[in-house]
């Protein structure tokens, strides 16, 4: 996972498969850097993610929770269509905003 | 017919072996890749399942058995481990033991959603099993 900061916002680039055993790698260091730096807009990029179950929807749906309390903003950067539906299931868009990046328009 | 077993350890990193295992597998069926994808989940919901709360103590076995049968495929995930006792109420969303573990409490709701049949079989320390059918499309 990598870290990209701006002026009152974080960016988590998130990649590979995001399922039981990653999440656990990459949970408490996104936790604590979120209680630590409390952007305003905190945004997870999805692009290069190639598998999502309900673990990383967890991670997801905890985020939210986590940055919501604070009067934060969660956004779900270029969720790629093939993880989509996952989301779709939770009912994660309608709590989360999403952001399409790479084709330069907000959905 | 084919059928591939697999039996191993409860360990959080299996999971990734047994979903690979599956997707190689199933490729000489031509499945696309939204079936791979809603395949590999369902059988990762069901091993991590296992893996997280079929053993709180001594991590015991898992075994997943698959067998295709024309463009049938099926995937049966048992362990011996506590088992559960109200299966219909930890079938429901958003339903988790571990919320301070940020587990979403969706597995059960999508492996409902991405098999064409689900079974739970599961008795207080009697282990769980899990049948998940999926059917891949015809092929002209």
């Amino acid at each position: 996972m990598k870290i990209v900061r701006d002026k009152n916002a974080v960016s988590y680039i998130l990649s590979g498969e995001l399922d039981n055993y990653h999440i656990q790698q990459i949970k408490e260091l996104c936790k604590y850097d979120i209680d630590l730096t409390k952007p305003q807009i905190v945004r997870l990029h999805m692009k290069n993610v190639t598998f999502v179950d309900s673990t990383g929807l967890g991670f997801v749906l905890a985020r939210y929770k986590q940055v919501n309390a604070y009067g934060g903003e969660l956004r779900l950067v270029d969720v790629p269509d093939n993880v989509r539906k996952i989301f779709k299931l939770s009912g994660v868009f309608s709590i989360i905003k999403q952001e399409q990046l790479s084709k330069g328009n907000v959905l | 017919m084919n059928q591939l077993q697999m039996k191993t350890i409860a360990l959080v990193e299996n999971e990734l072996v047994i979903r690979t295992a599956l997707v190689a597998f199933l490729l000489p069926l031509n499945p696309t890749n939204d079936e791979i994808m809603e395949i590999k989940t369902i059988c990762a919901e069901a091993v991590v399942n296992a893996i997280v709360h079929a053993y709180p103590q001594e991590k015991g076995n898992i075994t997943v058995h698959i067998t295709t049968d024309n463009r049938r495929v099926e995937i049966v995930i048992q362990d011996e481990g506590i088992g559960m006792s109200d299966i219909e109420n930890k079938r429901a969303s958003f339903v988790t033991t571990k919320s301070d573990q940020e587990h979403s409490g969706m597995g059960f709701t999508i492996m409902e959603t991405f098999s064409d049949m689900m079974k739970v079989e599961s008795a207080l320390n009697e282990g769980t099993t899990v049948t998940l059918v999926r059917y891949l499309h015809d092929i002209q």
